[in-house]
């Protein structure tokens, strides 16, 4: 990859669809998203510079991991349904999320002047008391396959994958998220 | 009659010890220097060392470049800290690289060749030292506890898209466990490293996929460890003074 400044202009598909009709339907597609289907989650970017890490496994335990403030964005959330587990073969019986796979457009992410890497962190408020948390494992940052463009234009969402945490790393941020709900 | 030329007058000979004296020698090593006990050996004293061995021993520099070598766990957060610096803009490790991953079962050791402890967890004179306390002597025993002996088992892993880079690492793998094993000093302990197996995890069968060659090399630390909380020191003799005084 290129670190280049240059800017290559998109000609492609041009006789039909320009670059002001990409925005355009970008921002339809945000007054889908963010106008009626107001589906938010909170993100919590890991500081990896100020988090302190166990210097030979590179771990953190909760209270050791600091975060960038965190900011609320406007996705598109689909959970999987929770599977029946045990941790033990036959016995002490859990019930485990599924995973949380979410759209997130670009440009939303642009104009917050964040980006999503793995390993941050995600709270979904899943009704007005209980918030669940997430663990990005795929930031989806490679978006330039047909199925993230708009008629293979260029790249207009994000489709990141999250997985379930486990309890111990979320208690301490409960209050921070609900914070933030609060705020609005 | 004149000497032929580069004839050495003086050869310094390098005195080694051998058999009983060159134990002692190794105990020497593994004691403090100021105290008279073996510094004690956890699990993270092994893996440091190792890292430090895969470092120093396994080093490759390829176009120039070292190769980076990371050590892994589980925390995905953490895994981007430690290769942010060689990644590119969407975050991927750019080739070559070796990982090192630690199998997390720690088995049963056989650095004493099988043999199991002494039940019971007893302690065992280590070293008696004489004391002087305010004109009193008397001697103090250090005891310390039979090493527990462990097998740990790591997975190197080296990633590269060139025949030539592979052949290069192949060769200092090959040359450093030539003689069976290579001895790391996990706190001035001597540790014995098996290369147990090597195998090939290339993604080269699909044509039509991105292609690179992995080779893993499986390694295994016949070592031991020893908790400093568990040594104990015993005031043994102790010489009582006796004082008279005159009328």
């Amino acid at each position: 990859m290129s670190i280049s400044k240059r800017k290559i202009p998109i000609k492609r598909i041009n006789k039909f669809f320009s670059g002001r009709d990409f925005d355009l339907e970008i921002q339809m597609g945000r007054e889908a998203m963010e106008g009626d289907g107001n589906f938010t989650v909170v993100l919590y970017r890991v500081d990896r510079e100020t988090t302190q890490v166990d210097d030979l496994y590179g771990e953190a335990s909760a209270s050791e991991i600091n975060f960038f403030p965190p900011v609320e964005i406007y996705v598109v959330p689909i959970i999987d349904k929770p599977e029946n587990k045990t941790y033990n073969p036959g016995s002490m019986r859990y019930l485990e999320d599924g995973n949380l796979t979410f759209i997130v457009y670009s440009e939303h992410l642009k104009e917050l002047n964040i980006d999503i890497t793995v390993g941050d962190y995600i709270a979904y408020p899943i009704d007005e008391t209980d918030v669940v948390y997430f663990n990005v494992t795929n930031a989806g940052e490679k978006n330039y396959d047909n199925a993230h463009t708009i008629m293979g234009y260029k790249g207009a969402y994000r489709l990141v994958t999250l997985t379930r945490m486990n309890s111990q790393e979320y208690k301490i941020k409960l209050c921070h998220c609900q914070e933030v709900l609060r705020k609005e | 009659m004149p000497l032929p030329r580069g004839f050495k007058k003086r050869v310094k000979f390098i005195n080694q010890n051998i058999g009983p004296e060159k134990r002692q020698d190794f105990l020497d090593e593994i004691d403090y220097k100021e105290m008279y006990l073996p510094k004690g050996i956890t699990y993270e004293d092994i893996d440091r060392t190792f890292i430090d061995f895969v470092d120093k021993e396994l080093s490759l520099e390829i176009d120039g470049n070292l190769v980076p070598v990371r050590f892994l766990t589980i925390q995905r957060f953490a895994e981007f800290s430690k290769t942010w610096s060689f990644s590119d803009k969407f975050k991927n490790m750019k080739m070559p690289f070796m990982t090192v991953v630690r199998q997390p079962d720690i088995q049963v050791g056989s650095n004493q060749a099988g043999n199991w402890n002494i039940p019971g967890q007893r302690t065992y004179t280590y070293i008696k030292i004489p004391t002087n306390i305010g004109g009193r002597k008397g001697i103090d025993t250090y005891k310390i506890p039979q090493p527990t002996s462990v097998d740990v088992t790591y997975e190197v892993r080296f990633f590269c898209n060139r025949m030539k880079d592979l052949n290069k690492l192949h060769k200092v793998v090959q040359t450093t466990f030539n003689s069976r094993q290579f001895y790391i000093n996990v706190n001035a302990h001597p540790m014995p490293i098996h290369l147990e197996k090597i195998g090939d995890e290339s993604q080269i069968n699909d044509f039509d996929k991105r292609r690179f060659y992995v080779q893993h090399f499986e390694m295994k630390v016949l070592g031991y460890i020893l908790d400093e909380d568990d040594y104990e020191l015993i005031p043994t003799l102790n010489r009582g003074s006796l004082r008279f005084k005159e009328e």
